[in-house]
């Protein structure tokens, strides 16, 4: 079979917006960073931009098509506004007018990875908006498959990045104990979702990018403190480094960010269920930024990091 | 969108609303230790208050609350900079009892910027009911002045319990609870329902889903203040929050700036 450079093969194939309603995969033949995947799958996700609706109509402005750092299912604890299914998730989504998701069940984190991934693949199947995140562990006690499989299992069951909670799961998030994955993941560009809020904190992120250089790792609730004294030392040194909206309740900072990096490293996250969507989707409406940047923000930089995901 | 009524599209359209102007009642201001701020001076936070529909902000300056030895004086210098778009709360450390003195002393040379007394209890350390604070609640018993105290679920200095002995010591004392008493929300339903003279500011409870809808329906919207931390937090992300909560249009008013407007009436003649 003759092998295919997935960059050459993304030029020809895709184009950054377009749309494959029903159809998240295709089989291909790469060779990626000099490694050669035979049987290796590039994710075609559905990237059509959708604009948030206004009152019934497509409102102007701003679009978010794709967002981040959702979770459904019931915490331990109980929340005073549960949203515990799949379908309640998207009644909320399109209320707000979002179009697309990439979303994780609580249970990866409350329960066991192993439960909450099920109950997250089981929920998202029949709705073709959603995208899944897995948690994963380390695999010394074999209690996930080998990288390869896990990849499989992921392009199956239509999950594109994955989610580490080292703090809460009680391991430690380096190369000895995840080394394999985490290279494997490197090379394949499977985002890693670090939550600031539940499961990690900033000493891992920093041990974890020291090892990993150029791991694709999405910084998410960073917490309300402005925690730029922490993520704008990652962002400088390491390219594949990305923070979310989600309690960046900062006053200017989306545009302090945005003048010092480029609107490339922010991602849109909202915080929900455990925050309203609205809460930063005006905040970033009326950003003082480009609308360009605006978009990136909103939908583009998420849709760009997914489509280079290779399972 | 982020809510289908006619303010929600006005925000979404504008950032602004002509019809419900924004009343902020807990600020600050200046730089501070932890936390980096793109806008900490005055006139950015007049620049963003401009964007955002807030007409007036009410805070106290972080040196004030955290250097003793600077005080209150650049509250004072950019209250009378922009007099119609600030006022000050005369921030109070107990820890320095002669200095609490000196600002109550002087407080009525300062009518044109003071609305009251702001107190910082877990962070200076000092209870509510300390006796070192109780000149200046008697202070404020006796001229109605409004007091802003941060409160935070179980504090020995101004959780729930706390806050229950002084609201019923001090009847007279406009009581605004920062944060809501935030993570025990029962606990502020409680002391609302109980307590006349008690309202709940709204800072850093607009990004938590639920209690905006809890304390419309257990207490009422008339007892709800607008607050943001400013320049901590973005007054679009509280607005949105605000336009996304299951209340109405009403209750959304009242909290942006009817109940506020009563609260100030007697400061800003």
């Amino acid at each position: 079979m003759q092998t295919t450079p997935w960059r050459v093969f993304q030029k020809k194939m895709l184009s950054p917006f377009e749309g494959i309603v029903n159809a998240n995969a295709r089989r291909f033949s790469g060779v990626v960073a000099g490694r050669r995947f035979p049987e290796a799958v590039k994710l075609i996700y559905n990237l059509r931009i959708v604009r948030f609706v206004s009152h019934g109509q497509r409102s102007e402005g701003i679009c978010v098509s794709l967002t981040a750092t959702f979770f459904f299912g019931l915490p331990i604890v109980r929340p005073l506004r549960p949203v515990p299914t799949a379908e309640m998730l998207l009644a909320e989504m399109d209320r707000a007018g979002i179009e697309r998701s990439l979303v994780w069940h609580i249970a990866q984190h409350d329960a066991s990875p192993q439960l909450g991934n099920r109950l997250l693949a089981d929920a998202i199947r029949p709705h073709d908006r959603l995208v899944g995140c897995w948690t994963v562990l380390p695999n010394h006690a074999h209690e996930f498959p080998p990288p390869a499989e896990l990849f499989d299992q992921m392009r199956q069951q239509r999950i594109a990045a994955l989610r580490i909670f080292p703090t809460a799961h009680r391991f430690q998030a380096n190369a000895v104990s995840l080394g394999d994955l985490l290279e494997a993941m490197v090379a394949r560009r499977v985002p890693l979702f670090l939550s600031m809020r539940r499961g990690a904190n900033w000493a891992v992120a920093y041990a974890l990018l020291a090892e990993f250089p150029q791991l694709v790792c999405v910084i998410c609730d960073h917490g309300c403190w402005g925690e730029d004294r922490s993520f704008r030392p990652l962002l400088s040194r390491y390219p594949n480094v990305y923070v979310d909206t989600a309690q960046y309740l900062l006053d200017g900072g989306i545009e302090a960010l945005v003048a010092d990096y480029g609107p490339g490293r922010l991602l849109f996250g909202s915080g929900f269920p455990e925050s309203y969507h609205g809460g930063m989707m005006l905040a970033l409406r009326h950003a003082r930024i480009g609308e360009e940047a605006r978009q990136a923000i909103a939908a583009g930089n998420l849709e760009r990091i997914l489509a280079e995901v290779i399972l | 969108m982020i809510g289908i009524s006619p303010l929600a599209r006005e925000f979404w359209e504008h950032g602004r609303s002509a019809l419900c102007p924004i009343y902020d009642m807990h600020g600050h201001m200046g730089t501070f230790h932890s936390i980096y701020f793109p806008r900490a001076e005055a006139a950015d936070m007049i620049r963003t208050m401009d964007e955002c529909g807030v007409r007036m902000l009410v805070f106290s300056h972080h040196h004030a609350l955290f250097a003793p030895d600077v005080g209150n004086v650049p509250a004072v210098e950019a209250v009378r900079r922009y007099p119609d778009r600030l006022r000050a709360y005369c921030a109070l450390n107990a820890n320095y009892p002669e200095q609490l003195e000196v600002a109550l002393a002087d407080f009525d040379a300062y009518a044109d910027v003071f609305v009251g007394f702001k107190f910082l209890p877990d962070y200076h350390k000092v209870a509510l009911t300390d006796a070192r604070c109780r000149p200046a609640w008697e202070f404020a018993e006796a001229r109605r002045l409004l007091v802003l105290t941060h409160t935070w679920r179980d504090s020995p200095y101004d959780g729930p319990a706390i806050v229950r002995q002084i609201a019923a010591r001090y009847p007279n004392v406009p009581l605004l609870l920062g944060h809501s008493c935030h993570d025990d929300w029962d606990a502020a339903v409680a002391l609302a329902r109980d307590f006349p003279n008690i309202y709940l500011e709204l800072t850093a409870v607009f990004d938590d889903r639920g209690p905006l809808e809890k304390f419309c329906a257990e207490v009422g919207s008339h007892c709800l203040l607008f607050g943001t931390d400013l320049p901590w937090f973005d007054p679009h992300q509280a607005i949105g929050a605000l336009l996304s909560a299951d209340i109405s249009d009403e209750d959304r008013h009242n909290i942006c700036h009817r109940n506020a407007e009563r609260l100030l009436a007697p400061f800003l003649t």
